[in-house]
């Protein structure tokens, strides 16, 4: 392959020499040298994946997966794509390889040439007319919306158990019912065996100042704290702990 | 295709995976925050309980729950007809499970201290191989409401 610049479209042009993809509206897109390549290959007409995985990684010494050959390909046609081509410029034949789908718009011609050696005369650039007009914003794939809803629904499913979780956590309160009697805010327990009138009377009782008091049971047993300010809160408070029968 | 499929199918399984993992953190961490976890005191002054024998008394004191070595201490003085008198008591559980709020274990040794003055049979909050159940219910970060079986109640705050 010489470094003559070869046209893809009206506004873009491969430069392999800079190894770039030159266009009128986002200028110069750099390929990396293995893109470069795959790139070269393709307009060479070595679209064949054996030759592919040839050219660009076993005559390096690098044996590398399949994986490697789709990324390989994907990238590229993120960045013609970036340059405004269409993202179907490369055309994947399952079993085969790829093509430059633009030579297949051509009438007879063949989508990707038979493969010439290498001291073969280079290639003659591929002319698009047929592509649409350059685009100002990259496409989006249908790969990528895929991406993004998988993206998705996997936080979803990591993060809603955790939620479920935290949200149904029943923490238990140590007072959970509440009684106020003239200023004073009984804290209880439990609201059973509870006598209003037993509350109104320990409300006459209690000195100035108290205003929540705290009263918990278990059997015979009663705990009892007066506090000026809430218990939870570290109020100044008395306690007081005896036996109902 | 087959490969984007399975590739959806192994991302699904390992974020139900994450997901389950880290609920289950959480669960185990929330549970742990329903409980002391470091010691925890009950200062009673001047109870006025009733024993066994139906006898008023009268209990100055200090009960700890000990998380992490299963242990209940009592240290305080008795005061009854008899008089003042000093105890210094662990029990030592065994068994010790955890459910929510709920800490059930056994009583494995009942250790009395020498200079404990009950006699040894006195019934405090549990007998030699008994099984002993704490619930705690949070009144905030540092303090429990703190039930002993069905007879004791009382506020526990870290040390």
């Amino acid at each position: 392959m010489n470094n003559e610049e070869i046209s893809l479209s009206a506004s873009v042009t491969f430069v392999p020499e800079k190894s770039s993809l030159a266009t009128v509206e986002h200028g110069d897109i750099h390929l990396t040298p293995n893109e470069r390549r795959l790139l070269e290959l393709i307009l060479s007409g070595k679209c064949k994946k054996e030759t592919i995985f040839e050219e660009i990684w076993l005559n390096q010494g690098m044996i590398v997966s399949e994986s490697s050959y789709h990324q390989l390909i994907k990238m590229l046609r993120r960045k013609l794509q970036n340059a405004g081509l269409p993202g179907s410029i490369i055309k994947t034949i399952p079993r085969y390889g790829v093509v430059l789908a633009p030579c297949e718009t051509q009438g007879s011609e063949t989508a990707c040439p038979p493969e010439v050696p290498d001291n073969a005369p280079s290639p003659t650039p591929v002319d698009c007319p047929s592509l649409p007009a350059i685009t100002a914003e990259p496409m989006k794939t249908p790969s990528r919306q895929y991406g993004a809803l998988l993206t998705v629904l996997c936080s979803l499913l990591i993060i809603l158990p955790t939620l479920v979780v935290v949200c149904t956590a029943d923490t238990p309160q140590a007072f959970q019912e509440n009684i106020y009697v003239d200023g004073v805010m009984f804290h209880l327990s439990s609201l059973r065996s509870v006598d209003r009138q037993a509350l109104a009377r320990k409300r006459h009782d209690l000195p100035a100042g108290i205003n929540n008091v705290y009263i918990a049971s278990n059997g015979p047993k009663v705990f009892v704290a007066q506090c000026e300010g809430e218990l939870s809160k570290e109020g100044k408070c008395g306690y007081e702990y005896y036996s109902s029968y | 295709m087959r490969l984007r499929i399975l590739f959806v199918i192994l991302s699904v399984c390992i974020s139900v995976s994450l997901g389950g993992v880290l609920a289950y953190l959480t669960s185990g961490y929330l549970e742990s925050r329903m409980v002391p976890v470091e010691p925890c005191s009950s200062v009673i002054r001047n109870g006025k309980f009733i024993d066994e024998s139906l006898e008023h008394y009268q209990f100055n004191g200090v009960i700890t729950w000990w998380p992490k070595l299963h242990r209940l201490t009592l240290f305080g003085v008795k005061t009854d007809e008899a008089g003042n008198r000093v105890f210094n008591r662990t029990l030592q559980l065994k068994s010790v499970t955890q459910k929510g709020n709920v800490i059930n274990g056994r009583v494995a040794e009942l250790k009395i201290a020498v200079g404990d003055q009950l006699p040894q049979k006195t019934f405090l909050i549990s007998e030699d191989d008994q099984y002993i159940n704490l619930l705690f219910k949070p009144i905030n970060k540092n303090s429990w409401l703190m039930k002993i079986n069905d007879n004791w109640v009382a506020m526990c705050e870290y040390k």
